[in-house]
């Protein structure tokens, strides 16, 4: 038989590493062609840090995300940025990468200043223009950073950050771990069969407060891929140990998740603005995946009345479980 | 982090495959001929999908492999009158799109549909799935509830014997080492017939069947006049239950004829499995997947989800 179920999973993640300085730095370098250059150790493992980093100098430097060059994980040339860990890196590398760009910024303003005879507070670059107030000049930021570098004046900028923390009481355990948290809340519908145990997700809705969402299409495809992992975590993933000893360490004995396996994630982006963030952004690595094999677990519960404590839940255990409360309720009858 | 101990492997744990021989004929005679000669020295490959692994892993104590991947006599999906004949190197993906197979033998389709993922459909043929002989084999189970028949040729001549019958345990076959497997055919059921076939498995894609299942019944006034049923993965090869069968022969379709089935799936299956570890699971979810199967089967929709 068939049951369905819904459950709640909510989560709070602190990003950056636990109590623990974890500064990045970036250098900017503004070229006299209007282009830019962006050095961040900050690796992009597939998550889109270069795309978004890439955003963040972009808008601070008022020119068009084509003409930002992202130098990432070098260390030939990038300063250090910590790992791509943690759920850190925008937060933490883009606040970098965010001073080094108003660095490299004050210097073109400062230049504007000059040629249009009016204070730098005045001046904003917008859409690769010099702006004064709300109004367009007939200055563009190129043309400024010619006059610069004619004049001899380099604009660039280098930046770094270190979230605010603390160490951690070791008798207390008390301290300020993290500089600010992500939240989020995930809905799970499954369908359970009680007699193949099979447990199926049928769909997961994500919400993630995310701060700012730089680029909301990645933040969408970091939930989907992390409510992924945690349909693994929930009822694949496991790790035989005998005498010590993994027993299942390849892909085709450590199951997870196909294709076939994860149903439609409906990601929705919550944009509490963190003070501390660049343009308010958070983090959302991590915490796509933290809340989704307590989500499917609640709805587990919710479809069979029966509380699992051990994940994954295999169909083994599922049906062992319905066989044991099945019994306990034949016994309590008696 | 920690620090972690990475296994170092000596030169020669490396797996890579080693073969002396390698053969490649492009007529059915002259692969024959070379079979003959070589014996068991020399394994017939068709998708490579469960020799090469066995291969890289030094299992096969053989010399080399005759590739049948460019013999035309062994293509091929064709009607002829009332049977359908497979060429043994059709692909698992060439079963699960044909249209002739989808609409006479959907059980079949269904069953290639559920091995592995697109690349090893791609590659994987129901010749090697029979002579692979796995308990779990999936299209292995729809053959034989559609009492497939396999025609076998060598240098020496021609032997067709039943699918069922080939399948001599786990691994084990009837085929000789001189012998190469042409086709495999079947009687297309009768017009008034229902089939389908069912696979558990640990995740949707890439999961080797922990148990599956092949039904075909024909139907007059109502009546399942014939019942085919075929299980996999319960013992050491995929077989037909005729206590299944008889379960179902003589009955109209019903939700209480259903759940006489599953009853009976599930002591048939225990019996089947006796003291295996596996038998407490295997026992309760044979009902699952054959309420699955059945409810399709009989009432054409899925499970009433509660």
């Amino acid at each position: 038989m068939k049951k369905r179920g819904f459950g709640i999973g909510c989560m709070s993640y602190g990003i950056g590493n636990t109590g623990l300085p974890n500064p990045a730095g970036a250098f900017v370098d503004f070229l006299d062609d209007g282009t830019v250059i962006v050095l961040t150790g900050c690796a992009d493992i597939g998550q889109g840090s270069s795309t978004i980093l890439a955003q963040i100098a972009a808008e601070t430097l008022g020119v068009a995300f084509e003409d930002v060059v992202v130098v990432a994980g070098d260390t030939g040339v990038t300063p250090d940025a910590g790992a791509t860990s943690a759920s850190r890196q925008t937060y933490i590398s883009g606040n970098a990468v965010f001073e080094a760009a108003r660095k490299a910024r004050q210097e073109v303003i400062a230049g504007a200043a000059a040629v249009l005879g009016v204070p730098p507070e005045e001046i904003n670059l917008k859409n690769g223009r010099v702006w004064h107030g709300e109004e367009p000049t007939s200055l563009s930021i190129k043309e400024v950073i010619s006059k610069c570098r004619s004049e001899g004046i380099l604009t660039l900028g280098h930046g770094w950050f270190n979230p605010a923390t603390t160490r951690l009481d070791p008798a207390t355990g008390q301290g300020i771990p993290y500089a600010t948290y992500a939240f989020a809340t995930q809905v799970a519908e499954v369908e359970v069969d009680t007699e193949t145990g099979i447990v199926e997700v049928k769909r997961i809705v994500a919400a993630h407060d995310v701060g700012r969402a730089i680029n909301p299409q990645n933040v969408e495809g970091q939930i989907e891929s992390g409510c992924s992992m945690g349909i693994g975590y929930a009822l694949l993933e496991e790790v035989v140990v005998k005498e010590g000893e993994i027993q299942n360490p390849a892909f085709s004995t450590y199951l997870m998740p196909t294709a076939m396996d994860v149903p439609e994630v409906y990601p929705i982006i919550v944009e509490e603005l963190e003070p501390t963030g660049p343009y308010g952004a958070k983090g959302v690595g991590e915490p796509a995946l933290v809340p989704t094999a307590a989500a499917i677990t609640n709805a587990v519960a919710d479809a069979l009345g029966l509380r699992f404590y051990d994940l994954p839940l295999t169909p083994e255990r599922v049906v062992a479980e319905i066989k044991k409360s099945r019994e306990k309720k034949e016994d309590d009858g008696q | 982090m920690g620090a972690r101990a990475y296994k170092t492997y000596k030169k020669d744990e490396i797996k890579v495959l080693k073969l002396q021989e390698f053969c490649q004929p492009v007529e059915l005679k002259k692969a024959l001929d070379l079979l003959a000669v070589a014996g068991d020295q020399l394994k017939p490959l068709a998708g490579g999908t469960d020799l090469i692994p066995a291969a890289r892993q030094g299992e096969l104590k053989i010399k080399g492999f005759l590739d049948l991947s460019r013999l035309e006599e062994l293509k091929g999906i064709k009607e002829e009158g009332r049977e359908i004949h497979l060429g043994s190197l059709t692909t698992f993906s060439q079963l699960e799109l044909s249209p002739l197979i989808k609409d006479q033998v959907p059980l079949l389709a269904e069953a290639a549909s559920t091995v592995g993922s697109p690349q090893i459909r791609n590659q994987g043929t129901i010749g090697g799935n029979i002579a692979n002989a796995s308990p779990a084999a999936d299209t292995v189970t729809a053959l034989v509830a559609l009492e497939a028949q396999a025609r076998l040729v060598s240098s020496q001549g021609i032997r067709v014997v039943p699918v069922d019958e080939l399948l001599c345990g786990m691994g084990e076959t009837g085929i000789q080492p001189q012998e190469i497997i042409q086709e495999v055919f079947f009687a297309i059921p009768p017009p008034e017939n229902r089939n389908g076939f069912v696979k558990l498995g640990r995740r949707k894609a890439l999961a080797i069947a922990r148990m599956n299942m092949a039904v075909i019944i024909t139907l007059e006034d109502g009546v399942i006049t014939r019942a085919r049923v075929a299980l996999g993965a319960v013992g050491p090869n995929p077989y037909r239950n005729q206590i299944l069968e008889g379960v179902l022969e003589g009955r109209k379709p019903s939700p209480s004829l259903l759940e006489e089935f599953t009853s009976e799936a599930e002591q048939e299956v225990a019996a089947k499995l006796g003291p295996r570890p596996s038998a407490p699971y295997k026992r309760e979810a044979i009902k699952g997947i054959a309420r699955d199967l059945l409810s399709r089967l009989f009432f054409g929709n899925g499970q009433v989800v509660a």
